[in-house]
């Protein structure tokens, strides 16, 4: 605001200067006789308010000539952008937009395939991409994630699935990059139209208790897999789904079926559990395939059926205690088998967890997880308000260290065990309302001769109320 | 003249620099907003979000197993919206609803719960650990403030219905979903009557009752106020009513009240 101030006060100085120094010249060259008089003063008068007038129009002309000039360039900009938005509708299918970028727009999904890049090592190598598909008579607008990615070599190609809705839309897509100095870009704009086709992917994975996985797992009787069954709705209508199968999952643990139709390009996971049997070890691999069928709105296609890639675990016979039958598994998924460190354990049919934390981990066997399994820590869960017992499944077991908020309560061991379980009784009605944590150092048998013995932790939070005979605090 | 012409130009490049150099920022924040929450990125992989509660006819629950951190999305970086905990005002266990999972393969898994607090109808994600083992119902309960009746719901079939006394129009029931978050037996105030349930649910103009404000649905000394509009926020049943939904309605159970 001051500098505007400043400007305007210094154009005011110099239009001031500009009109008062002629005016002065004139009076020195044509200095008035002393009887000049009224007549000259008049004159004098006259001829500077002509150069006032002659400056003015200048000036009006000066402002028509860069008013012109405006209005010219907006007209200008105007048919530029025009030619340019012209130039963008008329991309078909497969056109190469420039020496840079070539690009398929379909109702599926959009390739972009980038070339002439002279991609060098320590240079930006990037590209933006930024795609929105909007509908209008239903007002829907999707914005796909932004992507950003880089460059390896003079040619990348991008597929990014849409799955456009039935109908006409307008697909947009940017694009820019900065690759080695070169930077550029496009902007496409283009009407698809797309019948229904109802599809959908389905992907199975299971887990002993690591990262999910497609791979072959070698996991111990007793053991629980944990299969995550991912289904994408891939076509571009919404479908609901049914008759989920899978004939390994134990009854009572699969669960994630929504009961809504699922929108074009969401997901959804079923989770179910299997714990390995002997009979599962006798056949000597556990091969797992999911069925699901999808089925779209009426009038928008038929229904469609897919199985799941197929997953193995191969068991492996669990090593057994002198002396002792190996521990038959509990089916129904009510937390059996031996979950390793951090295992989501299923309970009530659906996704688990063990509510435990590790300071080790067994090493061998594939993916880590064949060998002994450090066993969870159990107890209750919600309001405890005399006393509880914790215990842990005995089987492979060397010592038990029990805690309550960090003090040591008691090592016990197999010795101590009855039915299969070291458990301990903890009396709170010694201790405040609130939450309390109680923790298991367990330390397991080596597996075999000159291995080392695993130790890990087990937690879980007890949680000591009030009693439930009170005079609630409602508003009443 | 020119020098105010020529001046005015930079500015206006300055303006447009300017809006262009917002327009930039404002594209990589959504950017980097996305990269979180939705599939597909090319950065990460997808984020599956399996739902796990339809508050209906199927439902998930359970109690924290750490004071976790609440987060406004499936993120470590997501903006805390609050913390999980263990006693509710009438020191209880707190428990949560489980709505939905999210998985991003390789990373953490998160699940979507409501948070029973100020104000109503929020929700968050806590990491998976944060919270015990799910608990399953099969029921939920319909508190219908237009017909003054409420109605409980198991797999979709009505098992229980009965009149109700809802809150006054200066102090009203509040609408949206909740759940049973306790189960009491009340002594010491006749005016709760012999049973009474907490919900997630907080009356909207009682913010300084003590426990917060918390809405119950519990029994009455007066009840031939009901059906009616006689109370501070909660919903009043006859005592018999309130000892027979007692009994039915399980821990977690989802309440719609419209």
């Amino acid at each position: 605001m001051n500098r505007n101030r400043f400007l305007g006060l210094a154009i005011l100085a110099i239009l001031a200067l500009a009109v008062l120094a002629p005016a002065g010249l004139a009076s020195v060259s044509e200095a008035p006789p002393e009887q000049g008089g009224a007549a000259q003063r008049a004159a004098r008068r006259q001829a500077a308010q002509a150069e006032r007038q002659a400056r003015k129009e200048a000036v009006a002309q000066q402002r028509a000539a860069a008013k012109a000039r405006r209005q010219q360039r907006v007209v200008e900009q105007k048919a530029r952008a025009e030619a340019r938005r012209a130039q963008q509708h008329s991309i078909h299918h497969g056109q190469k937009v420039d020496q840079n970028a070539e690009v398929s727009i379909g109702c599926d999904s959009i390739t972009v395939k980038y070339m002439g890049f002279n991609a060098v090592e320590g240079s930006p190598n990037t590209v933006l991409q930024i795609v929105e598909m909007k509908r209008g008579a239903s007002g829907l607008h999707i914005v796909f994630p932004t992507k950003t990615f880089s460059f390896e070599g003079s040619e990348a190609t991008d597929v990014i699935p849409i799955a456009a809705p039935v109908g006409p839309s307008n697909v947009d897509l940017r694009s820019r990059w900065d690759t080695n100095g070169l930077k550029g870009g496009f902007d496409i704009h283009q009407s698809v139209k797309c019948e229904p086709k109802p599809a959908f992917a389905i992907e199975k994975l299971q887990s002993l208790g690591g990262p999910f996985t497609s791979e072959p797992l070698t996991g111990n009787v007793g053991q629980t897999v944990l299969y995550e069954i991912v289904v994408t709705n891939t076509g571009n209508t919404p479908l609901t789904f049914s008759n989920f199968s899978d004939a390994v999952c134990d009854p009572g643990t699969s669960a994630g079926v929504p009961i809504v139709p699922v929108e074009p390009l969401a997901s959804f996971t079923v989770v179910c559990a299997h714990t390995i049997t002997a009979a599962d070890a006798t056949a000597g691999s556990l091969i797992n395939i999911a069925k699901i069928t999808g089925t779209p709105e009426e009038g928008e296609g038929s229904s469609v059926e897919h199985e799941s890639n197929q997953v193995l675990v191969t068991p492996k016979a669990e090593e057994k205690e002198p002396g002792k039958p190996p521990e038959e598994p509990k089916g129904g998924g009510g937390g059996g088998g031996n979950p390793p460190v951090n295992t989501p354990t299923p309970k009530s049919g659906v996704l688990g967890t063990s509510g435990a934390s590790s300071t080790s981990s067994s090493k061998s066997g594939v993916l880590g997880f064949a060998s002994a399994t450090v066993p969870s820590l159990r107890g209750p869960q919600g309001c405890v308000r005399s006393g509880f017992t914790a215990s842990v499944k005995s089987a492979g077991v060397k010592s038990v260290v029990f805690y309550l908020d960090g003090h040591r309560l008691r090592t016990l061991g197999p010795a101590n065990s009855r039915n299969g379980l070291i458990s301990i009784r903890i009396d709170v009605s010694k201790l405040k309302v609130g939450p309390h944590r109680v923790k298991a150092t367990i330390t397991m048998k080596p597996v075999s001769a000159g291995a080392k013995a695993t130790t890990a932790s087990r937690s879980l939070t007890v949680v000591r109320c009030h009693s439930a005979v009170v005079t609630p605090r409602f508003t009443g | 003249m020119l020098a105010a012409l020529s001046d005015r130009s930079i500015r206006r490049r300055a303006t447009l620099a300017g809006l262009a150099a917002c327009a930039l920022l404002a594209l990589a924040g959504a950017a980097a907003a996305q990269a979180d929450t939705t599939p597909a990125s090319a950065s990460s992989p997808p984020l599956v979000i399996a739902r796990l509660s339809n508050l209906h006819s199927l439902s998930r629950w359970a109690y924290p197993e750490t004071a976790s951190v609440i987060r406004s999305s499936p993120s470590v970086r997501a903006n805390a919206v609050g913390r999980l905990r263990f006693l509710s005002p009438d020191e209880q266990a707190e428990l949560y609803v489980v709505l939905a999972s999210a998985h991003r393969r390789g990373g953490q898994t998160w699940l979507q719960i409501e948070v029973p607090a100020r104000p109503n109808g929020r929700r968050g994600w806590v990491p998976r650990e944060a919270l015990g083992s799910l608990h399953v119902v099969k029921s939920y309960l319909l508190v219908d403030q237009a017909t003054l009746t409420a109605t409980l719901f198991r797999e979709g079939k009505s098992i229980f219905s009965t009149r109700i006394g809802v809150g006054k129009p200066s102090t009203v029931t509040p609408s949206g979903n909740f759940y049973v978050l306790e189960k009491l037996r009340a002594v010491g105030n006749p005016i709760y009557g012999p049973f009474a349930l907490g919900t997630s649910a907080y009356a909207p103009t009682l913010s300084e009752w003590p426990g917060g404000g918390v809405v119950g649905i519990h029994g009455t000394n007066e009840p031939q106020l009901i059906p009616g509009r006689p109370s501070h926020g909660c919903i009043r049943m006859r005592d018999a009513d309130v000892a027979r939904l007692w009994s039915l309605i399980g821990l977690g159970t989802p309440i719609q009240i419209t």
